[in-house]
């Protein structure tokens, strides 16, 4: 028998190396984008984990949600980037700042 | 949970307005660019047609419905309300301003309504589910229209950093999410807040997630620490667009806010309103503070937009009726002045000038005084000058927080407003004391020049009548 | 209701302005003089004489959520003010239309100066906090107005924008006070404020509430050390010098300590605060005086110490006391009005104000140079002129106060010292305007002005005159009404000229003579003053504080907002973590009770790889198709992770997802620039490994509280219901269409934003393809590899066939139409890869709008079809079918629902790949540019 404790451990490590992953990483916007998605992955497997010893569906449909919403989100971060890259020719995070007024 | 055969009635709003979305989506695809306008009238015709039913459909009583996730009561029904006018009044100051870009696309005005109908369902949500469905419905819909100007790189980089960080706090608000669902087993708002009330030793879990979900909702309020999108976007984005996500949005995370935290967290109002006060005072401090160095009215206007929205968070975070009343005021009354105030850039710029460089607006009474008197009226409202309208708004937060002794936030709020007093003054002073050094006419047409007006006279005269707003914020807290 | 129309007629007065003005300068004067006289008239007819029962007062419920009440009382302090304020209105309208060019029409002037009147009479007839609150304000927006009347001159510029800042910041300090006291009192009624003095002076807030307030009343009274606004405000024509900074707007300050003061005076802290203030600006002030070589200066500088002097006999909390100050605001309004008018009359008629150059008027102007005398005589406390009287009173006062122990000499030396300055910058007024030799190179020749513009000045100081000899006469009713309103009752007090020798009368002598003698040295002591005396002014200290505070927004401008992604998410994460944080150091036990369980060798290695794939995303992010890879490995663990949990269906649906995000996340790496690695520094990485070392530490712990919990089961209800209300039995999929119709409604809508989005965002780009492909490989020949398309063909029918199937199935087994629409989407892309983009195009038809439109309003139209057959929204009307090869299908109207679900998840599936896939302008087949062709 796996206890809740593993899935929401799995869950908690997940969510804390993407956040890593995201500081860590200064190389370009996509892998950013992969953390989030690494992050809702987090997100995914507590809910899962909870409905599942709470007995109660609703968390499922909670994921369900979250999968089709962080697909559409990730396809217009995807489309922001393309544009981005032809206007500055870089993805790099680190020169992204220079909005300057 | 109930299984009663739900009620239609409440949503058609919702449904019209998704409805109308999809009829535009389809028919745009057969106008030609001279024709686009018909997009643009529809949209409109969509928001004026959903304001009818919903003030329709108001009833003093609040009905769930939709298996309890969604919930109609007279709060949803005036932030729904101001919500069309701002998005009504937003379409119109943007129609011109995207014309002289050739940015006069349908996208614009279909992405704007799809905006308007994730407002719709954040601000009716009664259950954390339609709450996210609701955020990333307006968001998603956001990030793409910042970055509508294609061939701007500042734009892009906007959108790149608005979709960043906001996908990060949708990630965290949802993570509280689960950590909330995890110890109440509800995703019902209503049902959370009773279970929280009985919950005791798990109250640990709560508030964990209740930490996420205020990062979540700061951010997208833009309150400080979580506000570093706000002047990037607001400056980045084509100020058409800089206005619609001002305005509008502002009145959806207020009412995030309030259905997660009053709605379904009553419980945790001691935890809450410390986190709250925290926001609301680096708020109006550090608003306030960073306004005073900008250059450029954009980024004035978005850290004036951070410590107002530090004034609204003190309004609720006073967990009184009248409180929460105070806090819908100000976040009308915001709305209402920064559509006024992003309006007067778009009046002042034309094809192939951003007129926002607080040096544009030199010289402006010279130019036209009626306008220049329309901005100082503005400014004026936003420092809280009486007898306009931000003055009343500040007055009745300041008075919540008053109320429950605590009395240092006021002050602080006080001291911060005096150091805002600041930069509205230098664009005062800009206008009528120094010489222009931009001698063009305005060529904005007139039923901008018309509604600008209506919009400046509002502040005014929302200031000297201030009570029926101020009684309509409060019968719809009830 | 007359109360009304004192505030009214002036508003009206002020909005016919401009009109009349359009008649000309003398219908405008009329309009405007006629507006506060019959204000006047009204006032005097309706009050005098004011008895207990003449007291007026209304009261209108304006806003009630704030407390906030039109409620206006005339009670003697009222009056007092009120009259002042209307009659010398009146002098000043009348004097103004003599003093302004004729080239001015004055519509504006007056309309300005009567909207400062009706604030001005707002604020002393106030009886309701909030109220006096928003007059306050107003004139202080009306002085701003009128200072930069002439917006041209720099020095005007300067002064309006100085003296808003600081009287508006001074109200808004004020607005706190006034809400804490109000709060205390329990009412924002001033008569039951009044009331409650007890209360509030024992209340623990009474000293931040002091303290807010009298920031209000010392900013607007130009108090040391907030009074540097009021000699740049001169920059105002003369008549609003002589109205709103001499006689009536600084003296709202003092209105209010009168107004306040049987709540708030007779402590302590009143009497240091206030006490101690109205001293240092008195001696302040009168120093300054002296030393000031323009005439307004001069005169602005004494206009700080007189109010210091009224600030003190306030402080002082003596009933006396408040019976000296009132009567010296009269008596100041008057001479100092009158004083300013003649400087007015001097700067007209000479070009100048500037003290060295103007000598020995008298020869040109004998009849102005008296008035002004006798003005400047009264200013001075000379005998049988009206400052005479006060000024006895205040020497009489400061000898009798009891506070300070010890140290009581310090008060009426301190005074006597003012007194002297004030003698000799009175002589100094008369000597060298009037005497002292000939003008200096004057601009124009002086002479006698008009008889008319004299004629405010000339009943100003008769008034000086009149009050000086007959003060029982002629003050005295009004200044018992007006003591009544401040104490409550009349102390006694006398108004005779001669006391006798005595202390105060010993005073005044010495400050007589010594101000002469300070007069005579003048010359010494500007040398003095100008090598020794340093040259901070608090003037100084502003100007420093506000570049200093512009000085620290621009440094947080550099940590706050310097535009990068980085420091914002570091930021972002810094703070999440630390709030997180902070209920585990209040003691909060976060082992929850119940007891881990132990861990089982699968889950461990689902476990394990999971971490491992997390790592290797982040560590391999130079090989980006690797890192991708590595999170689709992660994907593929929640999958079974799913599975393991009986949920078949997110399984499902997250598979399919994984898929078509990988596909594109491909089709962009596939044309972004590979990596270059970046240096970065070591501080930053220790920096970056804290911030997610931490947080990754607070996530684990929250879910160590969360684990230890124990949880209820609480739906057996969704299993047992399905089935009968919903007709399906695949419980999932059920609730998903029918209970939650609503929100999957919402879900598709997002899809279809996405599709809206993406589409303007990518129509019509075209990107460079880079010269290699990942890890400098050179990019395959063959583009559309013959063996791929040719198994991918066949492909595509099964795979429509399987989402038929799963659409089909859907409402009872998992499927259903999202997962059916990611599925055929995914087969047409695969025909996109393999064959090429134009292959495709030439045999699909490309209206996806119509696809993802058409699909959302199908879902809607079957909500709105179950409506129609009588039954709510989005519940289904169930059919059974016998359908060959598929078996029994319940064809519920939620079927129509799903295929709309279909409809829109394909189309928007396509629509995103293809045109991702199109960015690129590599593909040799493709015609060179094809814009709007996806329409």
């Amino acid at each position: 028998m796996v206890a809740l404790s593993d899935y929401l451990t799995v869950g908690a490590i997940l969510f804390g190396l993407s956040m890593a992953g995201i500081f860590v990483n200064r190389k370009n916007v996509i892998i950013l984008l992969m953390c989030i998605e690494l992050m809702l992955l987090a997100v995914n497997i507590n809910f899962i984990a909870f409905s599942y010893y709470l007995s109660d569906t609703a968390g499922q449909i909670f994921v369900f949600f979250i999968l089709t919403v962080a697909a559409a989100e990730a396809a217009i971060g995807l489309a922001i980037l393309v544009v981005l890259f032809r206007n500055r020719g870089t993805i790099n995070v680190d020169e992204l700042g220079t909005l300057k007024g | 949970m109930n299984f009663e055969t739900p009620d239609f009635l409440p949503v058609v709003p919702e449904l019209f307005v998704l409805g109308m979305a999809c009829l535009i989506l389809v028919v745009d695809l057969f106008l030609s660019d001279r024709s686009r306008v018909v997009t643009y009238l529809m949209s409109q015709a969509t928001l004026v047609g959903a304001l009818v039913v919903t003030l329709g459909l108001s009833s003093p009583i609040a009905q769930v419905t939709m298996n309890g996730t969604f919930v109609l009561d007279p709060m949803a029904t005036l932030l729904k309300s101001v919500v069309y006018i701002a998005s009504f009044v937003a379409f119109l100051y943007a129609k011109d301003y995207l014309r002289a870009r050739s940015l006069f696309k349908g996208e614009f005005f279909l992405l704007g309504l799809f905006a308007v109908l994730g407002m719709m369902v954040l601000i009716s949500a009664h259950s954390m589910l339609t709450v996210y469905l609701g955020l990333e419905l307006m968001s998603l819909s956001l990030y793409a229209m910042v970055a509508l100007q294609r061939n701007s790189a500042t734009a892009s980089e906007a959108a790149m950093k608005y979709f960043i960080l906001g996908a990060m706090a949708s990630a965290m608000l949802l993570y509280g999410m689960s950590m909330l669902y995890g110890a109440t087993g509800t995703l019902d708002l209503g049902e959370l807040g009773a279970r929280v009330q009985g919950a005791g030793p798990s109250s640990l879990v709560l508030v964990f997630g209740l930490v996420f979900l205020i990062v979540g909702i700061a951010f997208k309020l833009g309150a400080v620490p979580f506000h570093m999108w706000v002047p990037d976007v607001y400056h980045g984005a084509p100020t058409a667009v800089t206005l619609f996500v001002s305005s509008a949005p502002k009145l959806a995370a207020f009412a995030m806010l309030m259905r997660l935290l009053v709605d379904g967290l009553p419980g945790l109002h001691g935890h809450w309103q410390d986190m709250l006060i925290l926001l609301a005072v680096l708020s109006v401090a550090l608003g306030n503070v960073l306004a005073i160095a900008q250059a450029n009215i954009k980024r004035l206007l978005a850290y004036s937009g951070i410590s107002h929205v530090g004034f609204l968070l003190m309004g609720v975070l006073a967990g009184t009726p009248e409180g929460y009343a105070a806090g819908m005021y100000y976040a009308i009354a915001y709305v209402i002045m920064t559509l006024g105030g992003f309006g007067m850039v778009i009046l002042m710029s034309r094809a192939g000038f951003e007129a926002d460089r607080l040096e544009d607006y030199k010289g402006l009474n010279e130019r036209s005084p009626w306008f220049a008197l329309m901005m100082l009226i503005l400014m004026f409202s936003m420092a809280g000058v009486p007898p306009f309208l931000g003055f009343w708004a500040k007055l009745a937060v300041l008075e919540a927080v008053v109320s429950i002794d605590l009395i240092w936030v006021a002050v602080v709020a006080v001291v911060f407003s005096v150091i805002g007093a600041f930069y509205y003054l230098r664009v005062v002073k800009y206008m009528y004391f120094d010489k222009p050094e931009d001698e063009h006419s305005l060529v904005a047409g007139s039923d901008l020049r018309f509604l600008l007006s209506a919009n400046g006279l509002a502040v005014l005269g929302l200031g000297i009548f201030p009570g029926s707003l101020l009684a309509l914020c409060a019968s719809a807290i009830g | 209701m007359f109360l009304v129309w004192i505030i009214l007629l002036p508003l009206l007065g002020a909005a016919l302005s401009p009109l009349a003005a359009q008649r000309g300068r003398g219908v405008a004067a009329w309009s405007a003089g006629s507006a506060s006289g019959l204000a006047l008239a009204l006032t005097l007819w309706q009050a005098l004489p004011l008895t207990a029962d003449s007291e007026a007062h209304i009261s209108w419920s304006w806003i009630p959520q704030l407390g906030l009440n039109l409620s206006l009382r005339l009670d003697g302090l009222a009056l007092l003010f009120v009259i002042l304020v209307l009659a010398i209105g009146l002098l000043v309208i009348l004097y103004a239309h003599y003093y302004l060019p004729k080239s001015d029409r004055l519509g504006r002037f007056y309309a300005l100066l009567l909207l400062f009147q009706t604030a001005m009479l707002g604020i002393v007839l106030s009886d309701n906090l909030l109220l006096l609150l928003l007059f306050w304000e107003l004139t202080s927006l009306s002085s701003f107005l009128l200072i930069a009347y002439h917006p041209h001159s720099s020095e005007a510029r300067k002064g309006a924008r100085t003296s808003l800042i600081v009287t508006a910041a001074g109200g808004l300090a004020l607005m706190a006070g006034l809400l804490l006291l109000g709060h205390i009192a329990g009412s924002f009624e001033l008569s039951t404020v009044l009331a409650s003095g007890d209360r509030v002076r024992e209340h623990e807030l009474y000293f931040p509430t002091l303290l807010l307030i009298l920031l209000g009343a010392f900013t607007k009274s130009a108090q040391f050390p907030l009074h540097f606004w009021l000699p740049k405000a001169m920059a105002a024509p003369t008549p609003v010098s002589a109205y709103l900074h001499s006689a009536t707007m600084v003296k709202a300050g003092v209105f209010l300590l009168a107004r306040l003061f049987p709540v708030l005076a007779e402590t302590e802290a009143w009497f240091y605060l206030v006490g101690g203030v109205g001293l240092t600006t008195l001696l302040f002030g009168a120093y300054t005086a002296l030393f000031k070589h323009d005439l307004k200066g001069l005169l602005a500088y004494s206009t700080i110490s007189h109010l210091g002097l009224i600030t003190l006999l306030f402080g002082l909390g003596t009933p006396l006391g408040a019976v000296a100050g009132l009567f010296h605001v009269v008596n100041h309004a008057i001479f100092k009005a009158s004083l300013f008018m003649a400087a007015g009359i001097i700067d007209h008629e000479t070009g100048t104000r500037d003290m060295r150059r103007i000598n020995g008027l008298w020869k040109y102007m004998p009849y102005t140079a008296t008035l002004a005398m006798v003005a400047a005589a009264a200013m001075a406390g000379v005998p049988l002129l009206n400052g005479f009287l006060s000024k006895e009173m205040f020497f009489a006062e400061t000898v009798h106060h009891e506070w300070l122990g010890a140290l009581d000499w310090l008060l009426p030396t301190a005074a006597t010292l003012a007194g002297v300055f004030s003698v000799a910058y009175s002589v100094r007024f008369i000597h060298d305007v009037f005497f002292n030799g000939e003008p200096i190179n004057l601009p124009r020749s002086p002479r006698e002005p008009g008889h008319r513009i004299r004629i405010p000045v000339e009943v100003l100081v008769a008034l000086c005159i009149v009050v000086g000899v007959m003060p029982g006469q002629t003050v005295r009713g009004l200044l018992d009404a007006a003591v009544t309103g401040v104490l409550g009752e009349v102390p006694y007090y006398s108004l005779a000229l001669w006391h006798g020798f005595s202390l105060p009368m010993l005073m005044s002598l010495v400050a007589l003579t010594g101000g002469v003698v300070v007069y005579v040295l003048r010359y010494q002591l500007f040398k003095l003053h100008d090598r020794w005396l340093p040259r901070v002014s608090s003037e100084d200290l502003f100007y420093r504080f506000s570049r200093g505070i512009l000085r620290l927004a621009r440094r947080f401008m550099q940590s706050f907002d310097n535009r990068s992604l980085q420091r914002y998410l570091a930021w972002l994460i810094a703070v999440a973590a630390i709030t997180a944080a902070a209920p585990l150091t209040n003691g909060v036990i976060l082992h929850g009770g119940a007891d881990l369980m132990p861990i089982d060798g699968v889950s461990l290695a689902a476990a394990l790889i999971l971490a491992v794939a997390a790592i290797a995303t982040v560590r391999m992010r130079h090989q980006r198709i690797t890192a991708l890879i590595m999170t689709s490995l992660v994907g593929l663990i929640v999958t079974l992770t799913f599975v393991h949990f009986s949920a078949p269906d997110l399984a499902l649906t997250q598979l399919s997802v994984e898929v078509v995000t990988t596909i594109l996340l491909l089709l962009v790496l596939y044309f972004l620039p590979g990596g270059e690695r970046l240096e970065i520094s070591p501080l930053r990485r220790v920096r970056d490994l804290l911030l997610a070392g931490s947080s990754g530490l607070v996530v684990a712990l929250l879910a160590f509280g969360v684990m230890t919990r124990s949880h209820t089961p609480i739906s057996e209800f969704f299993l047992e219901n399905a089935k009968p209300l919903g007709g399906g039995s695949n419980v999932v999929n059920v609730i998903l269409v029918d209970f939650r119709g609503f929100d999957t409604l919402g879900e598709i809508t997002v899809l279809a934003i996405a599709a809206a989005g993406i589409f303007m965002l990518l129509r019509g780009l075209h990107l460079p393809l880079p010269e290699h492909g990942f890890g400098r490989r050179q990019w395959a020949v063959d583009v559309h590899p013959l063996i791929m398309a040719a198994v991918s063909r066949p492909l595509l029918p099964l795979a429509l066939l399987v989402s038929l199937f799963l659409l089909l199935r859907g409402h009872n087994a998992p499927g259903g139409g999202f997962i059916a629409g990611l599925v055929a989407g995914t087969a047409l892309i695969l025909q996109h890869l393999a064959s090429g983009l134009q292959w495709t195009q030439q045999r699909m038809k490309r209206r996806y709008f119509t696809l993802i439109g058409g699909g959302v309003l199908l879902a809607s139209a079957t909500g709105l079809a179950s409506l129609l057959f009588g039954r709510p929204f989005l519940t289904s009307a169930v059919l059974h079918l016998e359908l060959p090869l598929i078996g029994e299908v319940e064809l519920a109207s939620a079927m129509a629902f799903d295929i709309g679900v279909f409809l829109t998840v394909v189309g928007t599936v396509i629509l995103i790949l293809e045109n991702l896939g199109r960015l690129s302008t590599q593909q040799s087949a493709q015609p060179p540019t094809e814009p709007e062709e996806m329409r």
